[in-house]
């Protein structure tokens, strides 16, 4: 489900989060403490609404929260 | 380890324990012929939500559903394989005009066992997807 192409940055987000838990974040965006360690992981990528709970979260736009590593053909 | 994958584990051992429970019955021969009783055994399945229903917080979400629909559409890929090699079979080994003769259990029996199977490959699809996301 995940192949590198896109990665993260939850866990630094979380720790400049009053060093938020993983289980806290995940009560907050409404999902279970085991997609947010996929999602840390890389090895799971969230749907789009998902993303942006989370970056809403966080309070920073979405690209401050992932970031997509693949060359798109302009 | 999340509570989906709790209930995934419970009904693979609910479904296991139905199979070996009926190759016991069919293995004795006192017991033979009512051996698709050990298939009771699944009713048990129905308490499968009930597994983690204590848990706080998000239970299901997302991931969990798109695990599911993998899961479910792999155990519908194995039993549609499996129905028709199992009409396929009967009609090249016997030929058009062949005759089968089965006891008059054989249909629940291929009915529990089709419903057995297609828990078994939902359950062992998701658990392996879980530790895969969980371990890499």
């Amino acid at each position: 489900m995940a192949d590198g192409v896109l990665t993260n940055h939850i866990r630094r987000l979380r720790f400049d989060h009053d060093e938020m838990t993983q289980q806290e974040l995940a009560d907050k965006v409404r999902v279970t403490r085991q997609t947010i360690i996929a999602i840390e992981a890389g090895k799971y990528k969230p749907a789009l609404v998902l993303g942006m709970r989370i970056a809403k979260f966080f309070g920073v736009p979405v690209e401050d929260v992932f970031e997509l590593n693949d060359e798109v053909p302009a | 380890m999340c509570v989906q994958e709790r209930r995934a584990r419970f009904a693979l051992a609910v479904v296991l324990t139905a199979f070996v429970l009926y190759g016991v019955f069919t293995a004795i021969p006192a017991t033979r012929p009512g051996a698709t009783a050990a298939f009771a055994v699944l009713a048990l399945l129905a308490g499968e939500n009930l597994v983690g229903r204590r848990s706080t917080g998000t239970i299901i979400d997302e991931r969990d559903q798109q695990i599911g629909m993998v899961a479910l559409s792999a155990a519908f890929g194995v039993i549609w394989i499996l129905l028709i090699l199992g009409l396929m079979i009967p009609f090249y080994v016997l030929g058009p005009n062949g005759v089968l003769r089965v006891r008059t259990t054989a249909l629940s029996d291929v009915v529990f066992a089709a419903m057995g199977i297609v828990y078994i490959v939902r359950a062992l699809v998701m658990i392996v997807l879980y530790r895969k996301q969980a371990n890499g």
